[in-house]
């Protein structure tokens, strides 16, 4: 604590926690603040203490801050803050909070503009400051003082006009929120639009803000300035008008900014990027946003990597608006996204450090005193494989930067070869970009020569006037990594690159070796659109499973075995965690090649491998068995299949099986009213489903009975000498239809989730399509049942009853069917295996369990593979009970891992969830088609 | 004989060598269960060469070989014959079955589970080790010839449930599974049979590589090798590669608008040499 004499001890004395919050904030001043500056600080404080504490507060921080950055305008604060405390301990606390950050900035247009704002502000009330101030804050302490001022403009335009007081109120809400929801590139031109319209009048205003957030934040400057000056024309002659026109609910507005639009949002091109890399790569693959991508903030001038990728995701700009024209920024996303995703296939993320330095060879023992990092560096786990190898290198980041380039001219390998299209879809924009990034000479460097030669196959004369000797060592290394890719192809080539040719790099090209401290003084690549990849970033996707490979690798090694670590976390992550001893033994590599070939004893290793103990790797079950029972209700309890054991756990899960209570609604009425078109046409269609008993086929060419008039037009054929038909008869075939289903809807947490695109949620749609599937079923005369299911635990399963067998299809569904709500989680093996028993009691020839879900079963103790096991082993027992069971698996991406759990045919997959109503129909009506 | 070609059932010795190329050991065991009088089942997607495995058997065993597609409305006395009036007389008209069963040809029923349930009845003794055919309308029972050899096939990927195939009649056939052959097959057969150049055909067993990824995205099957070979064809005739994948693969395989744009992008990425 301070020192008696230091003036901060007077204000030890009032608040000893808050004099420790000063003192911390001024420590972090560069030179010792002056004494007289704090004496100022201390009586301030003191006084604002007087009249109320968290004035007190406000101007203590505010000197603090101040002092701690010397600003020179310590009187002006001092000034202002006692002239507003004067007014009251609320607007000194409000002023003495947010001018810091005024005066932090140092820009007197933004102090002038502050004063007079607030001035014109306090007119309206007191009141109209605080949201707005906090406003401005934000913007400061984005460094963002351009918008600052713009900011003050527009608050001052919105109160220098007559207001009441419900209208300034709602100011102080809706202008800090509209500017905070603004993107920072376009903030100004958005405030200036903004503030042209408050001028014409405040309601217009909102709808500007609506009209925002529905699209034109997507329009350029000029294009929203010339769009807001239409809407402000329309609103002068007629007040409505205008509005529907700004707030972009009218039709002409709408199409009016679609032509102006030249900004491609990422949400736009989501769903069909989607499908294309789904295509592409035959993995769900997620596609993410990373950060607006704009006319003046391309990644050429910023050096951030904004289009990236890892084994999971592919990450694209939110925005692109690149181009004048929408096409282009549209191609451009296209583009991106088709490159990238050829780093998924052609295994990028497959890179194992290993491998790559097994390539490397004998450039090892001398490769430029890396190899004693080898031992220390090598064995960490933290690391994706690519960052544990790029350590060996001194500079990380130039490795990094070279084995980009490698990589990126790697890729355009391989999509020559099989994807020439791609290439000449997306090299000239790319071309064109390095052409543009070149044009500064501070970029006419040796990594982006390099990268233009390598990775776009360019012509690095053309691109700058390089020196001979440069030239030629480009052109060396180009022609090296042409050979060496073509002999090579897979992604350890571009390891092997990087030892070949970093020394020499640093060497020749005198490219200073960066330390930690002189880092930023190197020049760095810039890829054209920022295209580039993040090694720490891909990594900690799939932690456990990462370390699941380097311990069994570590413990395989013990034994003499070597197997790469990026094998074993490939399939542990292709088998959900899951590694059995045969795949193991297929991951087993020989090794040394020549020394011994290890074939001698591969029963030994065998029986090495089974006394593996995996046991320690695996998550251990949690359960939960404070579950308490309904004695109202029924329990069952069934067996479980546990995947590790390789054997039932008996009597392990409890299922309560329980009638919902109903909920009077007019969800099942309202739901046929939506569905109107549908009902008629699902009505017509399962009618024809539904058999006569006995149909005649006549005239037929065998059968019971002849038919008569088929007999007289044989008769009188032969008498004419015509060849008679030899269709005589009237068979009659007995159809039947014996069919019982019973639909289980998955009633997890996750589906209380929104469909995406839609303002309904997931549970919402798959109860539609229960009452549309219940109409059809009752058409078609198949006896149905409904119920749902939930879980907490093993003992916690829940089997909500909706309709049974028996039930009419009355008001009673109707209502239960309305309170079906989204309960917890997804024990899906033990609601199987209760459905597969009440199947089990029909007498229908033919029985079908329809599950309606909405992902994968998770639950606690029940997770990932475990869970796919159980289920599975629930779907088999199903069928030996001659249950047909079908799977609907709504609103995820197309997962190989769907195949696992149900099997191949046993599941139907609806990506988008709205279809949901309309595909069950049609998968049922053709699963049960005679 | 005319309401047997309506059935359009075809009897015949296989003249010149049907292409077939194995991807496994199902010649050899298709060669087995002929010795041995085990029937068959081919079970897999449609296109993926089932039915010219049944042809290049039936050539190479030397053996005539009966092919009947099953449809609902096939009767039990469409496949084992019936009584026709001749002049005021009735005779009896072997159907196609039967004549298989006499003369000792492959009888191949495609599409089996198709057929109606009182026909898969009647090949049950048949199938089994009694290899006999029941004629009920004549009294007869016929031993089948010893070269006879029943082969069925089915698709399990699109069937009703109200039509599996039951366990009684499952249990009576070996079975062989096919799928679309691995790359490299696949572009020797693409290239062999649209007689198209090995890169050409390489080019399009990838696009069909791709499209089976979103087998479950709206695409109940990948598309087939018949339809990679359609397409080869029409490129052979001049059609440009990208119109000739258009019409004879994305066309075809799905009516969804989003999908064609995505199997569009797709043939412009790969067939794209300009």
């Amino acid at each position: 604590m301070c020192h008696e004499d230091h003036p901060l001890s007077r204000l030890a004395v009032a608040d000893p926690d808050f004099a420790t919050d000063v003192e911390t904030i001024l420590d972090t001043a560069t030179t010792s603040v002056h004494r007289n500056d704090l004496v100022l600080l201390v009586n301030d404080t003191l006084w604002a203490f007087s009249q109320e504490i968290a004035f007190g507060r406000a101007v203590g921080l505010g000197y603090a801050q101040l002092l701690a950055v010397q600003n020179r305008r310590i009187k002006t604060y001092q000034s202002i803050v006692r002239k507003a405390g004067k007014d009251g301990p609320t607007v000194g606390k409000i002023l003495a909070t947010h001018l810091v950050p005024v005066l932090m900035s140092d820009d007197q247009d933004l102090f002038d503009g502050f004063m007079r704002t607030c001035q014109v502000m306090r007119r309206k009330g007191t009141y109209t400051l605080k949201g707005p101030l906090e406003g401005l804050s934000r913007l400061l302490e984005a460094n963002d003082v351009a918008s600052g001022r713009m900011y003050l403009e527009l608050l001052c335009h919105a109160y220098d006009r007559e207001l009441s007081y419900q209208q300034s109120l709602q100011m102080t809400y809706t202008i800090p929120r509209a500017v905070s929801t603004m993107p920072s590139l376009k903030r100004i031109w958005q405030m200036s639009a903004l503030s042209r319209i408050i001028q014409k009048d405040l309601s217009a205003a909102e709808c500007f803000i609506t009209g925002l957030n529905r699209g034109l934040n997507l329009l350029h400057k000029a294009d929203l300035d010339r769009f807001v000056s239409m809407g402000l024309e329309r609103y002068g002659r007629s007040r409505d008008r205008g509005c529907r026109f700004l707030s972009l609910e009218s039709r002409m507005s709408l199409e009016t900014c679609r032509a102006m639009q030249v900004a491609v949002p990422l949400s736009q091109v989501q769903p069909k990027l989607s499908r294309y890399i789904r295509t592409r790569t035959g993995r769900p693959i997620a596609i993410r946003a990373s950060d607006v991508f704009h006319v003046s903030g391309r990644s050429g001038e910023t050096g951030f990597v904004k289009v990236f990728s890892d084994e999971q995701a592919i990450y694209l700009p939110q925005e692109i608006d690149v181009f004048d024209a929408r096409k282009k920024n549209l191609d451009l996303y296209t583009g991106l996204a088709k490159l990238e995703s050829a780093h998924l296939e052609f295994g990028t993320y497959d890179f194992d450090a290993e491998k790559a330095l097994e390539r490397s060879g004998t450039l090892l023992e001398t490769g430029g005193g890396t190899g004693n990092k080898i031992s220390t560096q090598f064995t960490m786990a933290d690391n994706s494989e690519i960052e544990r190898f790029l350590y060996l290198f001194d500079c990380r980041k130039l490795a990094a930067d070279l084995f980009l380039i490698y990589e990126h001219g790697r890729i355009r390998w391989h999509l020559m070869q099989q994807y020439p299209g791609i290439v000449n879809q997306t090299l000239p924009a790319m071309q064109q970009e390095m052409l543009r990034i070149c044009k500064d000479v501070r970029e006419r460097h040796v990594l982006n020569l390099l990268y233009a030669e390598i990775a776009l196959g360019m012509s690095a004369r053309a691109l700058a006037n390089t020196d001979p000797k440069t030239l030629s060592v480009i052109r060396k290394i180009r022609d090296l990594a042409e050979i060496e890719i073509k002999k090579s192809p897979a992604v350890e080539t571009c390891g092997r690159l990087l030892f070949l040719t970093y020394e020499p790099i640093v060497r020749a090209l005198e490219i200073e070796v960066c330390s930690k401290s002189n880092q930023n003084g190197r020049r760095v690549l810039k890829t054209p659109f920022g295209r580039g990849f993040k090694p720490d970033f891909c990594f900690h996707l799939d932690t456990r499973a990462d370390r699941m490979a380097v311990s069994i690798q570590s413990k395989l090694r013990g034994k003499g075995l070597k197997v790469y670590r990026t094998d074993v976390r490939k399939k542990l992550s292709e088998n959900n965690g899951i590694l059995s001893l045969n795949d193991i033994q297929r991951l087993i590599v020989d090794w040394p090649p020549h020394d011994d070939p290890g074939q001698a004893l591969p029963g030994r290793k065998q029986v090495d491998l089974s006394r593996l103990d995996f046991s320690d790797l695996c998550e251990t079950i949690q359960e939960v068995a404070d579950h308490e029972v309904n004695p109202y209700t029924n329990a069952f309890t069934y067996r479980e299949w546990d995947c590790r054991l390789g054997d039932y756990l008996a009597d392990h899960v409890r299922v309560t099986d329980r009638k919902v209570m109903g909920v009077d609604g007019d969800f099942y009425p309202a739901t046929l009213d939506r569905y109107h078109g549908l009902v008629q046409h699902m009505r017509r269609a399962f009618e024809q489903l539904r058999p006569e008993g006995l149909s005649m086929m006549r005239p037929w060419i065998e059968g019971d009975q002849f038919d008569y008039s088929a007999l007289l037009d044989f008769a009188v054929d032969r008498k004419t000498g015509r060849i008679p038909s030899d269709r005589l008869y009237i068979k009659r075939d007995k159809r039947q239809r014996d069919v019982a289903v019973l639909v289980l809807v998955d009633l997890s947490k996750s589906t209380t989730n929104f469909a995406s695109g839609s303002s309904s949620r997931i549970l919402d749609i798959e109860k539609e399509a229960v009452v549309l599937l219940s109409e059809a079923l009752n058409v078609a005369g198949d006896q149905f049942a409904v119920a749902g299911f939930s879980g907490a635990g093993r003992f916690g399963v829940d089997y909500l009853r909706i309709k049974d067998f028996s039930d009419g299809l009355d008001e009673g569904v109707h209502r239960r069917i309305n309170a079906v709500a989204p309960m917890r989680s997804t024990r899906m093996g033990a609601a199987i295996r209760h459905a597969t028993q009440v199947l089990g009691k029909t007498s229908a020839g033919i029985r079908l369990l329809l599950v309606l879900t909405d992902g994968f079963p998770n639950d606690v103790g029940y997770k990932q593979g475990y869970a796919v096991a159980d289920t599975r082993k629930a779907v088999f027992e199903a069928h030996a009970k001659h249950i047909y069971f079908k799977a609907i698996v709504v609103n995820v991406a197309g997962d190989p891992k769907l195949d696992a759990l149900y099997g191949k045919f046993h599941h139907s997959l609806i990506s988008d969830i709205k279809e949901l109503p309309d595909k069950l129909l049609r998968i049922y009506g053709a699963m049960t088609r005679i | 004989m005319e309401s047997l070609s309506q059935l359009g059932i075809g009897k015949r010795f296989i003249e010149s060598e049907p292409y077939y190329m194995p991807v496994g050991n199902e010649v050899a065991v298709f060669k087995a269960a002929f010795k041995e009088q085990l029937p068959v089942m081919l079970k897999g997607p449609t296109g993926c060469g089932k039915t010219r495995f049944v042809e290049h058997m039936a050539y190479q065993l030397k053996r005539p070989l009966i092919t009947i597609p099953c449809h609902e409305d096939l009767f039990a006395s469409d496949l084992v014959g019936r009584y026709l009036l001749k002049n005021d007389e009735t005779i009896w008209m072997d159907g196609p079955l039967t004549s298989a069963v006499r003369t000792g040809a492959i009888c191949y029923l495609d599409e089996i589970v198709e057929a109606r349930k009182d026909t898969t009845v009647i090949i049950h003794p048949l199938s089994d080790d009694r290899r006999i055919l029941t004629i009920d309308r004549k009294g007869e029972s016929l031993s089948a010839h010893p070269d006879f050899m029943l082969v069925v096939s089915y698709n399990p990927g699109y069937q009703s449930v109200l039509k599996d195939l039951k366990q009684s009649t499952r249990q009576r056939f070996i079975s062989l599974s096919f799928d679309y052959a691995p790359s490299e097959k696949e572009i020797q057969i693409v290239s062999h049979e649209g007689k198209v150049d090995d890169a050409t055909a390489r080019r399009l067993v990838l696009f069909a590589e791709k499209v089976r990824n979103i087998r479950e995205y709206g695409l109940t099957e990948g598309a087939s090798s018949r339809l990679l070979i359609y397409a080869a064809q029409l490129i052979q005739h001049g059609i440009s590669t990208k119109e000739a994948c258009r019409v004879a693969i994305c066309l075809p395989l799905s009516d969804d608008e989003r999908l064609q744009e995505t199997l569009a992008e797709l043939v412009e990425d790969i067939f794209d040499v300009s």
